[in-house]
Formats: structure tokens, sequence, C-alpha cells
């Protein structure tokens, strides 16, 4: 693998790592609810609180050690739900053709012409906001991309002559489907899975930002940017260390999926 | 025009290092036709590559390549390759790029660009139609009509020097004649000096002078390609002669 | 001999390109049958409309006493028809192991698919054992074939369609692979239907050759005669065009019919 895209798995390794120790790393970890102490209230950083505190009076390290847990339930269940329908739906418009695959691909087209971000907040308005639907309505914006990625690498794929002696020795379209074609678009659905990580990361940081995900107190990186920006620039550190949050995860995956690209690149010219 | 001499090209791959050049001598005049001949893996392409400075990041090479008298190795390929020296590769479609017109792609790499010219030059390459070709992207044209184009591609700004790394193996036997006999016709009427990279004796019999037997990263044999043809003195160059289907009856390499 | 399968006005198109018309032909048990041609002649279409990759839009094909042309073939006839395919580099499944693809088609038709059967396979195209484990990318262009060729042997096939199977080869390597084909037709009596553009190799692996032109038969017949008396102008510039390597088989072709003409062909 590349250095850069070493560095992207050291990075996502070690924020998946403290996401689930955060409750043995995090100074306070009851700083993680709904913790109230007005007289610690922004304190700057300090030897206590390295990150200083939040308006409350909670631990900003502590706190911003949680958010990966809700940022990284946010992206798993973002592309459990995502991956398969992008999958199977591309899979099928790009093997069996037909008119499945013009109802499959005009879908999508509906679904990418409008940008994800204000889907998902279109949807989100007609339910009450929460962590769970902003999963699902980033699910519901996300699959069409997979959709597309799969269909196009089926479409390359499918005159090879390994599909056709499939084929042509009687496998049925479920089997040439998963079995001889998928595992040969491996390459690009996972550098797609994990340069999507960090953008659905983002993504869940917006919408909560803007009140459509994560509700207090549960931690929250987008909250957290929400919640400091009015006090800027005095108030200073809430805003910072929690974008800067954003910012070493989205990097993380982007070098990683690089990575993962550069991985599978090599492996097929070899 | 090419004088190569104790070429060694070194791929190193997975901690490995594998010699697949080794102290090979090798000239082509001007107005020369020669053939490279060897199995995959005998080092024929890699030493085109080398000649070329077109080894892959994982391949190094040492020795001399001298054209024109000037050592590559230490002047580089600057205003000589593309220009002075050009090369045919295998596959017409993959070395065209499929998002350009043909005339565009001719005027990137051109030194003049007049469009008469360009329609001049694929003339000479028999294509009969050039205005339609000039207009067409790559995926409009025919394997055939690709490889011609390909050829115009490495003869438009006058070469001294052509590499051609088996032209059109895979595709077509009457394409292949034809490369080659556009090839003959240029080193014949513009002293150009052609270096033809195959496997095939068959062709090297069609169109070559001067044949290089290469196996191994070694030359076993060189000569005049008649001699060479009628009375190969080392076993292998036998075996590669006895392997060319015959019209006669079965191949027995 | 048997005939083994029968083809009848065979037309394929693709909305208004015809890519194949008219073809009829036979192919006996154990016979090989090469069919010539450039790119565009159809050849590869051909291949394809026998294996049952593609229906045809006329004529008919029958193997045995079935017609097939126009509805799902049986598991039975699905083994007995098999295919080779061209490209060495995509002839198998990168991301399993040549074992792997050999089983495939065993698996699908829930045969004995167990180590020794797949050592017998890989036995039948002289691999020793340990190229079952091995992947694509660690096996040369002839061994990829060979493995190809195993994989067609599986289901005991009586036809199989080898299309372009050496054409990326070296002459060499080209060599033995013919020369495997050739036994096994020998030993196991199984039909060849041998796809190439190379008319100089229909002497080493078939009985009788059909030469296709722009979706047309035009000449069919013994390899021998087909050779020594081409009968179509496109025979003989297909012959033309063949690169020889001696006097003795340059005095065999025919004379090149003018430039013009074949550069008509192209355009």
């Amino acid at each position: 693998m590349t250095r850069s895209g070493f560095l992207g798995a050291v990075i996502v390794g070690g924020l998946v790592l403290v996401a689930i120790l955060a409750p043995w790393l995090a100074p306070y970890p009851s700083h993680a609810g709904a913790f109230v102490d007005v007289d610690l209230a922004y304190h700057p950083p300090n030897a206590d609180h390295l990150l200083g505190t939040d308006g409350v009076g909670r631990d900003l390290l502590s706190r911003l050690l949680f958010a990966y847990r809700t940022s990284f339930l946010l992206a798993c269940v973002v592309l459990l739900l995502a991956v398969p329908i992008g999958v199977t739906t591309g899979l099928a418009a790009g093997y069996l053709g037909g008119w499945l695959e013009t109802v499959i691909l005009r879908t999508t087209d509906i679904f990418l012409a409008v940008p994800s971000l204000v889907l998902a907040m279109a949807i989100l308005g007609l339910f009450d906001p929460s962590l769970t639907m902003a999963m699902v309505a980033v699910s519901f914006a996300w699959w069409p991309w997979y959709t597309r990625l799969v269909y196009n690498v089926t479409r390359s794929i499918r005159t090879e002559g390994y599909v056709e002696a499939a084929e042509t020795a009687g496998a049925g379209p479920l089997r040439t489907m998963f079995g001889e074609i998928l595992p040969n678009a491996r390459g690009p659905i996972l550098t797609k899975m994990t340069l999507d990580a960090g953008f659905v990361i983002l993504m869940g940081a917006g919408l909560s930002f803007l009140g459509l995900g994560a509700e207090p107190p549960t931690p929250d990186l987008g909250t957290m940017v929400a919640a400091g920006t009015p006090l800027l620039p005095d108030v200073w550190w809430p805003t910072v260390f929690s974008s800067l949050g954003i910012v070493i995860a989205v990097l993380g995956f982007n070098l990683l999926g690089d990575g993962i690209r550069d991985l599978f690149g090599a492996d097929e010219s070899c | 025009m090419l004088n190569v001499a104790g070429l060694e090209v070194v791929i190193r791959r997975r901690g490995t290092t594998a010699r697949v050049v080794r102290g090979l001598d090798l000239s082509v005049g001007a107005g020369q036709r020669v053939a490279l001949v060897g199995e995959s893996g005998s080092g024929k392409s890699m030493t085109a590559r080398a000649i070329m400075g077109l080894l892959p990041p994982t391949a190094s090479a040492t020795g001399h390549v001298r054209f024109d008298g000037t050592d590559l190795f230490e002047a580089g390929w600057a205003g000589l390759r593309g220009s002075r020296m050009t090369m045919v590769f295998q596959d017409p479609m993959s070395a065209l790029n499929p998002v350009f017109r043909v005339e565009d792609q001719l005027r990137a790499i051109a030194r003049s660009r007049e469009r008469s010219r360009l329609a001049a030059l694929l003339e000479s390459v028999a294509i009969r139609d050039p205005e339609r070709v000039l207009r067409s992207y790559p995926f409009q044209l025919s394997g055939g009509m690709a490889q011609r184009v390909l050829l115009a591609a490495a003869l438009v700004n006058e070469p001294e020097l052509i590499v051609a790394d088996e032209p059109a193996t895979a595709l077509d036997a009457e394409i292949q004649q034809l490369s080659l006999e556009l090839l003959a016709r240029r080193a014949r009427d513009e002293g150009t000096a052609v270096l033809l990279i195959t496997h095939h004796l068959g062709l090297v019999r069609a169109f070559a002078e001067q044949v290089y037997v290469m196996r191994e990263g070694e030359i076993v044999e060189r000569g005049p390609t008649r001699q060479i043809l009628r009375a190969p003195s080392h076993e292998y160059t036998r075996s590669l002669l006895a392997s060319v289907p015959r019209l006669s009856g079965a191949a027995d390499g | 001999m048997a005939e083994l399968l029968a083809v009848r006005d065979l037309g394929k198109r693709y909305g208004r390109v015809v890519a194949l018309d008219g073809i009829s032909l036979g192919i006996a048990e154990g016979e090989s049958l090469a069919v010539v041609g450039q790119s565009g002649s159809g050849k590869t279409t051909l291949g394809r409309l026998v294996v049952g990759l593609e229906r045809p839009t006329a004529g008919s094909i029958r193997y045995r006493d079935g017609e097939l042309a126009h509805r799902s073939r049986t598991r039975a006839e699905r083994k007995a028809i098999q295919l080779v395919p061209q490209d060495p580099l995509s002839t198998l499944n990168p991301s399993r192991t040549a074992g792997a693809n050999v089983a495939l088609p065993l698996v699908v038709h829930g045969l004995p698919r167990g180590r020794a059967r797949l050592v017998e396979l890989f036995d039948k195209v002289d691999l020793a054992e340990r190229f079952v484990d091995r992947f694509p990318s660690e096996l040369s262009g002839g061994q990829r074939q060979r493995v190809a060729i195993a994989r067609a042997l599986a289901t005991g096939p009586r036809l199989i369609v080898l299309d372009e199977p050496t054409s990326a080869l070296d002459v060499l390597v080209q060599a033995r692979v013919v020369r495997l084909l050739e036994r096994l037709r020998q030993d196991l009596g199984i039909a060849y239907l041998f796809i190439t553009h190379d008319l100089a190799l229909v002497n080493s692996v078939a009985n009788r050759v059909a030469v296709l032109y722009r979706g047309r038969l035009v000449e069919l017949g013994p390899t021998d005669s087909v050779l020594r008396k081409p009968q179509h102008p496109y025979t003989r510039r297909l012959l033309s065009n063949v690169a020889v390597v001696d006097e003795a088989e340059e005095r065999l072709k025919p004379a090149r019919p003018d430039d013009e003409a074949v550069d008509q062909e192209f355009a």
C-alpha cells in the first residue's frame, strides 16, 4: 500500500479504536450525557480539560471521543443499507438489462438529479428529526451511487470470457451475477465505501448542524460545531476542535480510499 | 541510426530482482528493417521500452542506447521521443485516447498542424477518406482503421526510427501485413530505420533484412533473415521456426 | 459419421445490422470444423449462437434430435456444448483459483467436484496438481488457456466451440496448445468448432474449413482442398496474407488481389 494510504489506515484505525474505547479513554465519561456544571462552562483548554469545556461545563475531549461513536454508527448503518441495495439493483440492471435496466437507471437518475444533502433534508422534513431518521434518510439518498457504480462495472465485466463460459456451463443469472461478476467488482466497491464513509460522516454532521440529526445530549460532531459557532471568535475551542474532528475523519477515509484503489489497481496490472 | 550496446534491464518485483535483458547488442541503420524475435518473456518488449525510455517504474536499465550518436541514457529522450523516434504499440484501441477526435490527437503531437498535411498523411497509410477519419472518434473506427491511424501517429513527425511492438498481432493477418508493408515503404522511400518486435518468424521473413533471435534476455542468433530462416544454427530458432503453422501440413514445434 | 450439430439458414441481426445471413453447415461426431474470417465476418457470432449465448433471428440449430434455436437448453444440452473463450486475460475469473474456475460447471450441474476430479481434469490438459491452487494472475497465457480447456472438458461435452483459443499466444505456445487439442479430440472423440482468423492454422486443427465473409458462408470444404484450391476470391485473399517461413510455403499461396480491392474491404 502507498504511504498516504497507510497513513489513512492508521487514522481510520485509530478513530475506530477511539470510538470503541471511548468510555475508558475519555477523562470524564459522564460528560457524554446530560451532565451540567455551570461553574465549569466555557473554560478554555487547560490541564484538566485538554480541549476546554462547552456551555454547560462538559469536557470537550470526552464529548469528541463519544461523538465518533455517533459518526461511525451513522456511517456503518448507511453503508449497510445503501450498499446491498445499490449492489443488487446495479447487478440486475447491468446484467439482466431490458426493461429492468431502464426502470432502475431512470429511478437512479431522479435521485442523482437532487444533491444528496438536499434530498436527505427533504426526507427529514417529513418526519421528526432523530439520529435514526437521519440514517434512513442518508441511506435513501446514497444507494443510487452504488447502483451506478456496480452497473458500470457489471457492463464492463459481463462480456468477459469467464462470464460467458459460466453462462455456457449453465450457471443461472443469480450465480453469474453474485458468484462471477460481483467478486471482480469488489475493488471499486470497497474503494467507494471507504471514501463514502468519510462523506457520510460529513453529511451526518451537516444534518445535525442544521438540527436535523442527532438530538442533544447525544454527543455529535455536527451539533457540537453548531453549539459553538454563535460564540465565535471569543470562545473558539468548541468549534475549532469539533471541526478538526470532522476534518481528521474525512481525511483519514479519503487517504485510505485512495490507498485501496491503488492496491486493487496494482493487482489488476500484474 | 540506433545502436544498442551491453543493454541490461533489471526488474524488481516483490523483493526479488530479475535480469530480463542481459548484455544485448543490436543496431539498426538508416533505411534498415530489423526484427527482434522471441517469445513473451524473452525480454524483447523490455528491450523496445528501454530503447524508447518507456520502462515501467519497477525496471531499470544500464548499458548504452545510442541514437544518431547520442547516448540516450545520459542525454535523455527529450526532443527525440515522439518526433525523431516513435513507437507503434500492440493494441491500437488502447493506444488511442477514446475521448478525442483523431484530428485532435494527431494535432496534439504533430509539429506541422495544417489539416491538408494531416489528410495527406492518412492517405499515405492507405486511408481512403481521410476527412471522415479525421473527424471520427476512435470507437467509430474499425480495428484496421485504428491500426492505420496509429501508424499515422507514429509517422506524423517523419521520425528517423520507428519501433513497432507486435503491431496488430491478435487482430487480423491482413491488417498486420498492411502495417508492415507501410513501414517497409517508409524505410525504402524515406530512409527510416524500423525495428520490429515479434514472435512470428513468418512476419520476420516478410519484413526484415536482419534478424536477432532473443531468448531469456540474450541474443542467441543474429544475421541476415534469409540465411537464418534457411539454416538456423540455434536450437531455439529451429523450434520457433517449426512452430509456425504450415499451409502444407501441421506445425510440429 | 453421424451428424452432431446441424445449422440451417442461420441468421442474426442486431437492429439493422446483419451479423450472420443464411449460414448452413454441419459438424459430425468427433470432427473439427474451422470457421475462418476477418474481424466482422460473423465468425464469433456463429460461435455465440451455437453455445447459446445468444439466440438467432432466423434459421435453426439442431443438436442431435433437438432444435435449439428458439428455446432454453436442457441440462444435457448445456453439458454437451461448451466454450473456450478467446482472450487468455479474461478467460478465467481472476478472483478464483484455477481449480475453482474449473469446478464451476461441476457445481452448476451437481457433478462430483472433489480434488481428485479437479486433478484428473488438470492432468488431461497436462497441468500438474500444483496449478489447481494458483490464481489466474500467476499463470502464463498458455497455462490459462489450458485451464479454460479443462473447464470446458469438465461436463464431458460432445462439442467445444473454441473462439480464437490461440490467437493471443506466441507461436511456440500456440503449437503446444494445438497439439493438446488434437490429442484430446482423438482420445475423447469431441467435436470442435474452431474459430480463427488465421488460415495457416487450420491445417493443424481442422478436417474441414468454413470461410465467412461479411456474415455469409463463401466457402466450405475439406481443409486440404480449400487451402490448395481455394474457390472464392476472398479465401484466396486470406491465403495471400498468411505469413509463411519458406519458399515452398510461399508457392502454395495464391497471388494477392490488387490493393484497390483490399482497401475496399476496410472502408
